[in-house]
């Protein structure tokens, strides 16, 4: 009914489409992990710069400064992360974005006394916690 | 006395390319990702760098031919016009990342709003390159560079691991367990082994050799300016890795902020030891604004054979002192227009990676041509080395941009 070469044509049609399906699947696994990863690279920054501010190593004006660009940050990886993803990674994004927005909460002051120390760090570890919880595997 | 000022000029050249805004964050991405597997990339940039300045500053000595001048005698015209073209986009775009840069930098030290800093810092800057005769601007900025140091200090009482950094002399894959990993590997090992011979470094350092008037017998100066201007730009990039390897591997910090890395680096001091290291920042990138910013003038008028010249008076001179002063303007308005400064550095690698080639290519003829520099020709064992670096610059430029699309400008 069909010549060889019209065969040939859809078979390497559909074996296109479905690299190309898997590749957009593994794709969006890949930048979700990627997204998830920097989520908890900010956490882990965050918690070394309120440890610096604690200790009082840090300048006002300096702490003033690296809270805006990582507020910036923080912005882009939340617009990124509000993108349409794929359905078996869209859960964990929801996760991660609760998150970053909790990781808000965190942002500094210029001073931090010793009982805001200790609640900002355990609410970087649940925020840790979580991320790690939903990280997908690589 | 003299002898020891003439240092700057390597000096300049070389933080101005070695611990330039994209590289100080690169270099600590490097760590934070591989730790100290990157060290050998940075050995074998630095040797080669070593190499072409020497070659150049040779040059430019016997012959009095800065780098643009023998790139239109050896490529031709058309390649050649080309070449120019591409390496003063990369000098415009690197300037205006750097002048980016120094408005962060001085953001984070007064607090005053970073737009207002951008174009203060920026016409300050162009009045002082304009008031300074060469030589001062060489010593000022290459000698504040060396607050640098601060970084190298702040990664030595870090402890390094020195057994782990032994190993990082040889190129062994490794790291972090992600389906990209051999090609995040290869993207950063380019990357750093291409940003230690950015073009720029040479065009700056051959005519700055023009500019002091160096003779034959400065030879060996040359040699040592090359050599000691390098290795001191080196160990502060070595110090920067170490700082990404110490500080955010074990953390799972991915540095992508300026401020980030100068966090590092103040971690094991107190406020006096941030400011420093802000100082040190401040200082390597203005003196890479403004080799970037000569370089384009330096480059259009070697080429079309105009006079040039930072030490003759700017009326003498109109071409090249509208150009250095077009590109810093040109610069400011790009920086001013939002375009984050990190993403002008990627862009500006792109650049340099391409024109790499075309830059060392014409300096290795020359330099091993005997009718042209006589008794001061290349030995065997020079162009040989010379030969080497070459084949790995090309075959770093013609993989440069695949990996940076695979790898999405090294994101783990």
């Amino acid at each position: 009914m069909y010549d060889k070469r019209t065969i040939r044509i859809v078979i390497l049609f559909s074996m296109t489409m479905g690299i190309l399906g898997c590749q957009q699947q593994s794709m969006s696994r890949r930048k979700a992990r990627a997204q998830i990863k920097s989520t908890l690279s900010l956490s882990s920054e965050t918690r070394i710069f309120i440890r610096q501010i604690h200790n009082g190593r840090l300048t006002e004006s300096f702490i003033a400064g690296h809270t805006e660009y990582l507020k910036h940050l923080q912005s882009d990886l939340l617009s990124e992360m509000s993108k349409p993803a794929a359905d078996e990674v869209a859960d964990a994004l929801t996760v991660a974005q609760k998150q970053l927005l909790a990781l808000r909460d965190v942002f500094p002051n210029s001073t931090i006394g010793e009982s805001e120390f200790r609640a900002d760090e355990s609410r970087l570890d649940d925020i840790d916690s979580n991320l790690n919880n939903i990280l997908p595997r690589p | 006395m003299k002898k020891l000022l003439g240092i700057t000029l390597g000096i300049m050249t070389a933080l101005g390319g070695f611990v330039d805004l994209g590289q100080i964050v690169f270099t600590m991405q490097a760590g934070a990702v591989f730790g100290y597997r990157m060290l050998w990339a940075i050995v074998l940039g630095t040797l080669g760098i070593i190499v072409y300045m020497e070659m150049c500053g040779r040059i430019a000595v016997v012959v009095g031919q800065p780098v643009f001048t023998i790139v239109r005698k050896r490529l031709g015209y058309r390649l050649g016009l080309l070449t120019l073209i591409a390496s003063n986009l990369l000098n415009l775009i690197t300037c205006a990342a750097e002048l980016g840069g120094i408005a962060i930098v001085l953001h984070l030290l007064t607090g005053w709003p970073e737009k207002l800093l951008l174009i203060v810092s920026s016409l300050l800057l162009g009045v002082i390159v304009l008031i300074l005769r060469f030589k001062w601007i060489e010593r000022t900025f290459g000698l504040s560079g060396i607050v640098m140091v601060i970084f190298a200090v702040s990664a030595m009482r870090m402890r390094p691991n020195w057994s782990q950094a032994a190993h990082g002399l040889l190129p062994l894959a490794g790291g972090p367990s992600t389906s990209n990993s051999g090609s995040l590997y290869a993207f950063f090992a380019v990357g750093i082994f291409s940003a230690l011979l950015m073009p720029y470094e040479v065009h700056f350092y051959s005519s700055g050799a023009i500019e002091e008037h160096w003779k034959p017998k400065d030879l060996g100066e040359n040699f040592m300016v090359a050599a000691l201007g390098s290795v001191l730009g080196s160990v502060l990039t070595v110090a920067l890795l170490f700082l990404g390897a110490i500080v955010f591997l074990p953390n799972h910090i991915y540095p992508e902020l300026l401020s980030t890395t100068i966090l590092a680096s103040a971690l094991p001091m107190a406020q006096r030891g941030l400011l420093l290291a802000l100082l040190g920042v401040l200082a390597t990138l203005a003196g890479a604004a403004i080799e970037t910013a000569l370089s384009g003038g330096y480059n259009l008028c070697q080429f079309f054979g105009l006079p040039w010249g930072k030490t003759e008076p700017p009326a003498k001179v109109r071409i090249f002192t509208i150009t250095w002063v077009g590109m810093m303007l040109a610069a400011l308005v790009i920086a001013a227009s939002g375009v984050k400064a990190l993403t002008l550095v990627n862009i500006s690698v792109i650049f340099g990676m391409v024109v790499l080639p075309f830059t060392y290519y014409p300096i290795l003829r020359v330099a091993e041509d005997k009718k042209v520099m006589g008794k001061y020709v290349n030995s065997k064992f020079g162009t040989a080395l010379g030969g080497l670096f070459l084949l790995l610059i090309t075959a770093a430029a013609i993989a440069a941009i695949p990996l940076m699309i695979v790898t999405h400008s090294g994101q783990p």
